[in-house]
């Protein structure tokens, strides 16, 4: 029965029941499209992030001078001019390391790379760079390493001795490609020309722009090194980074790095993006509300007699005031229904819209993160906007007196 | 005679810009079934007021009002509602029929409200009532598309869609012309002597006045006659029957 | 008083519920799109003003504009055969600037210069201790420089001109030294493209306030970077910095055409970032438009429905004597109130919140681009005008379809009604 009477006083005030339903449609669709773009930017930042970050990684003691150093045991005032040493250091027992680590639960696959830095010249230009000195199946199976070749070389690092691979954002500087030979030149001194076999694209400007690999085994010429500096791992689950980093640490004693932490700060970044999107989009529906309540409300105002006639044969106060309710219900349920549509539209909108981030990122259009999460809060807060926002008005519809009403004619 | 309403020592305080207005006082009334009351006074006697006290849409302010057995100053809100939609029809002045439903609808919804019917026959009783009053070949039309009198005869449809144990009337025939005036008042009689409702109205038009069993007259908030078949029940001021 | 002022202050004041959810919802829109553009403008101001104030506004490169062309290129439209040329071999020697000595005396003279310093920039791997990191060298005049970029006031720790009486002094930025650890007096380690390396002191610590500088660029003396890159009495890069910072293109242009090497303004140099801007800018201003339909969409109707509902007293009022005029005025009259007080309400409103933001502090910082420690709000006049205006056109254009309607009701039509 309270349906029938709420539907039939939708129908009946139809230009506003369209109002009250453009309302709600706008915040929702709104709310999604923020949500989707937002989520959008945080999942394609990780997964990006993750293609070229391990998920968790040993490295090497790395030894800096401290200013009181020595200051204890040698019973000093002060010290001046600390001196650093030059001293390199390795993972010492990788390859027995790397079996064990196989085998912990959640690794899926490991490997071992020497990462350093070295100045990379071709003519007239120079780039300083990070060489990861790698073993290219195991970097494939940590991440996917030929895929991101541009000419798909498996054994391109193979092909020549002192073959390199170069990031494409290094290629791009050099104005160079494959074939082309460039010197490279690391802290100790070595000199030697490296041939380009193959240009690498994670996506990510900043990487892009000054990684190259070579052999692993070029790194004991290169660096003056008989082993790697660091340990990768790849998780089943990435989100068990720093659990399983905590774990590894136990156990080895070595420094341990996770990707979570290491990106603390750009999660942070993107945390407080999300903050303020939520900020504009709870305004809307705010507003929105208001807008139902008060249509809602001057609606009960002028139907105050049919309000006291129904009460009259019978109907209830609380039972009109679920009228009410049932009213904002059925609205909310169509608006929100009309806004899952319209987010769908803008999300599609913003995934084509020909801008370019290459400041961060290489891509065209805005990322959207297409999840049935975010259309399912969208509809659901849109509804529970649509019936608090009736709220008011049906109380206040319960609250009529017939007598009252009645009496003034 | 079954006593289907009792008024004891009812009074009904109203409060209009800071200052009480006593519309009722002392009002002792018993109503049994079957009667065919008139309640008449000028305007300001409270005839209104003791109406809608009658139909339970409104609280005395002392005093008790018992209807069939029930107490209403001890009902809630909830039950008196429930009791107006199963015992009481309303009619009043003006005829309040839903616009956002036909006439046929506006009829039915009492009896959605009861929910005893099925709708198949819910249906065919509101067919029946609107066909007896006239209005057979409009059920379907909406109230934008009815007269005044019409409408009123909706309304009237409407209020005894549940078989009401007693119908109020407030000035039903206000806003209608005489001819159908006459129609809503044969009509009612009609139903008082098949059906036995109990009918108490309230009215202006002394051709109906004089064709009822019971004459209530107000002045000021109280009773001052209350005759019967040329029997006084009450005195208070001596008039002309 | 305005017999239509009046009715409508009225008429307001009669439904006063729902005129103050009219206010409220003016006051919520300005305030968020008042706050929003504060954050916004201010991060846009601070980037702008800190990137003019450390960098300069134009820079004149050593890459020629008109690069010879290929030999062979010459035949390729020819019947002889297809022409393809591979991997072009770049010439060893390093570009230069020719002529810097002529190129700088113009510069002094030219209008709207006020600052000039010659640079050679070249990249290096810098270390201290085991560990090692890429950095830019970039060989100046300490006082040049300082005139151009103020670098002087940028210390942190230690004094940038000691650069001029350290031998082989280096001043690094505040991220590199943290990664680092450097402090005032370490000896690091430069590594140059043909693998000799040369020991620098650290004489100053800087913070330039745009994280990529700080996290990437070495201080040097001119003479030190030229005996880094091998490249003695040449220069890189000539930067320039103007008067009026907004018109580096138009100056870019004129250089390139004059001295014929490519040029690069300011903001060609942060086109990636600002083109990023123009895009968060958009995006949310779009939203905010959303913002204001649904709130002109709720105050439309409320006033729509409310010519509706009071038609009897709108007929009323035509029979006592009011023309349709003077009707619609008092509804109109009604929008502006409610725009007014919204407006005034919701600059309020928008202040607290802008007071809040501004306290709070983020707990990451670094690799955001301003390297900023919290938000930077703007605070100025013409966006509170901006913001407030908006608010009455708000309600006044929302307001004003009902209230033309209200003013062509028909009175008999409506009595017939009853």
């Amino acid at each position: 029965m309270y349906l029938h009477v709420a539907w039939r006083q939708i129908l009946f005030r139809r230009r506003q029941s369209l109002a009250s339903i453009f309302s709600v449609a706008l915040g929702v669709g709104l709310f999604i499209m923020m949500s989707s773009m937002q989520q959008g930017f945080e999942d394609d930042f990780t997964e990006r992030v993750i293609a070229v970050t391990p998920h968790v990684q040993i490295t090497a003691e790395r030894l800096r001078p401290f200013p009181d150093m020595g200051k204890e045991q040698y019973d000093l005032t002060k010290v001046l001019h600390v001196q650093a040493f030059d001293k390199i250091e390795i993972i010492n027992g990788a390859t027995y390391l790397q079996n064990q680590l196989s085998t912990m639960e959640g690794v899926v696959a490991v490997g071992a790379n020497y990462t350093g830095q070295g100045l990379i010249s071709y003519g007239n230009r120079e780039i300083a760079a990070i060489i990861h000195g790698i073993d290219p199946e195991k970097e494939n199976q940590l991440n996917g390493f030929y895929g991101k070749l541009k000419f798909g070389g498996r054994n391109a690092l193979y092909m020549t001795s002192n073959a390199i691979v170069i990031g494409s954002g290094v290629a791009k500087t050099f104005k160079s490609s494959v074939g082309d030979t460039l010197t490279v030149v690391t802290d100790i001194g070595y000199h030697e020309l490296y041939r380009v076999v193959d240009i690498y694209q994670s996506g990510i400007t900043a990487y892009d722009n000054k990684t190259v690999f070579v052999l692993l085994k070029n790194s004991k010429a290169l660096f003056g090194v008989d082993g790697p500096n660091e340990i990768n791992l790849k998780l089943k689950d990435p989100y068990q980074a720093e659990k399983v980093a905590a774990a590894v640490a136990d156990m080895t004693g070595l420094n341990v790095k996770n990707w979570i932490a290491e990106n603390a700060n750009i999660r942070a970044e993107l945390g407080r993006r999300k903050w303020i999107n939520q900020f504009i989009v709870g305004t809307i529906f705010i507003v929105a509300a208001f807008g139902i309540a008060n249509i809602m409300t001057m609606n009960v105002m002028n139907k105050r007699r049919d309000i006291a006639i129904m009460q009259a044969f019978g109907i209830g106060a609380g039972s009109i005031g679920k009228i009410y309710l049932l009213q904002g219900f059925i609205l909310g349920l169509i608006g929100a229904f009309f806004g899952v549509i319209i987010g769908f539209g803008l999300n599609i909108g913003l995934e084509n819209i020909p801008v370019s981030f290459n400041a961060q990122l290489t891509r065209e259009g805005f990322p959207v993160a297409w999840s049935s999460r975010i259309f399912l809060e969208g509809y659901f807060m849109g509804l529970v906007i649509s019936v608090a926002a009736s709220f008011f008005p049906a109380r206040k519809a319960a609250a009529i007196l017939p007598a009252e009403v009645i009496r003034r004619g | 005679m079954d006593k289907i309403m009792e008024l004891q020592d009812v009074g009904k305080v109203l409060l209009a810009g800071g200052i009480d207005f006593t519309i009722l006082s002392h009002i002792n009334l018993t109503f049994y079934k079957g009667e065919y009351c008139a309640i008449v006074g000028n305007s300001g006697s409270g005839k209104s007021t003791l109406l809608y006290l009658l139909g339970a849409l409104d609280h005395p302010s002392s005093g008790k009002i018992i209807i069939d057995g029930y107490d209403l100053t001890a009902m809630s809100s909830q039950e008196l509602a429930k009791l107006r939609n199963e015992k009481i029809g309303f009619v009043f002045q003006f005829h309040y029929i839903l616009p956002e439903f036909n006439a046929l609808e506006n009829v039915i919804l009492p009896m959605m409200v009861a929910g005893k019917l099925s709708p198949k026959a819910q249906r065919e009783r509101a067919e029946t009532l609107l066909a007896t009053l006239g209005l057979a070949d409009r059920m379907q039309y909406y109230p934008s598309q009815l007269s005044g009198g019409q409408l009123q005869r909706v309304a009237i449809a409407r209020a005894l869609a549940n078989e009401p144990l007693l119908v109020l009337a407030d000035e039903p025939t206000g806003n209608l012309d005489s001819r159908n005036s006459e129609v809503v008042f044969n009509y009612f009689r009609k139903l008082n002597e098949e059906f036995g409702q109990t009918f108490i109205i309230v009215t202006h038009n002394t051709n109906f006045v004089k064709n009822c069993d019971r004459i209530i007259t107000l002045e000021d908030g109280k009773v001052i006659s209350d005759k019967m078949a040329g029997f006084c029940l009450q005195e208070g001021r001596s008039e002309n029957q | 008083m305005n017999l239509s002022v009046y009715i409508g202050y009225r008429a307001l004041r009669a439904n006063y519920k729902t005129s103050l959810v009219l206010v409220a919802s003016v006051t919520m829109t300005v305030a968020v799109i008042l706050v929003m553009s504060s954050l916004l403008f201010g991060f846009r101001n601070e980037f702008i003003g800190k990137t003019v104030n450390s960098t300069a506004h134009v820079r004149i490169t050593s890459e020629e504009l008109d690069k010879y062309a290929q030999p062979a290129l010459l035949f390729s439209d020819s019947d002889a055969g297809i022409t393809e040329i591979q991997h072009i071999k770049p010439t060893q020697q390093y570009n230069k600037i020719r002529n810097s000595y002529l190129i700088m005396k113009e510069l002094e003279i030219t209008p709207g210069v006020i600052a000039i310093s010659p640079t050679l920039a070249t990249n290096v791997l810098i270390k201290y201790g085991s560990i090692i990191y890429p950095a830019s060298v970039y060989g100046m005049l300490p006082d040049s420089e300082d005139k151009m970029t103020d670098l002087y006031s940028k210390a942190i720790a230690g004094r940038v001109q000691d650069l001029k009486t350290q031998d082989k002094g280096i001043v690094v930025g505040k991220i590199i030294a943290a990664k680092l650890g450097l402090e005032l007096g370490n000896l690091v380690k430069l590594v140059v493209r043909d693998g000799s390396s040369f020991d620098f002191r650290v004489v100053a610590i800087v913070e330039t306030g745009i994280s990529s500088q700080d996290d990437s660029k070495l201080w040097v003396i001119l003479k030190d970077a030229q005996i880094l890159a091998n490249q003695y009495n040449q220069i890189t890069d000539i930067g320039v910095k103007l008067a009026d910072y907004e018109s580096a293109e138009t100056y870019a242009e004129s250089f390139a055409k004059k001295f014929g090497y490519k040029t690069e303004s300011w903001q060609i140099a942060n086109s990636n970032i600002l083109s990023l801007l123009v895009i968060i800018f958009a995006n949310i201003y779009f939203v905010l438009g959303g913002l204001l339909l649904a709130a002109a969409f709720g105050i439309y109707n409320v006033f729509s429905m409310s010519v509706i509902y009071r038609r009897r007293d709108l007929a009323i009022m035509q029979a006592l004597g009011l023309t349709n005029g003077q009707i619609s005025w008092g509804f109109f009259y009604q929008g502006i109130t409610v725009g007014i007080i919204g407006g005034i309400l919701g600059l309020l409103l928008g202040q607290l919140l802008i007071e809040y933001f501004s306290t709070l502090t983020f707990s990451q910082t670094g690799d955001n681009l301003l390297n900023a420690r919290g938000f930077v709000m703007l605070k100025a006049w013409w966006l509170y005008v901006t913001c407030f205006f908006t608010g009455i056109l708000l309600a006044v254009i929302s307001a004003s379809l009902p209230a033309y309607r209200a003013g062509t009701v028909d009175p008999v039509e409506v009595i017939r009604e009853g």
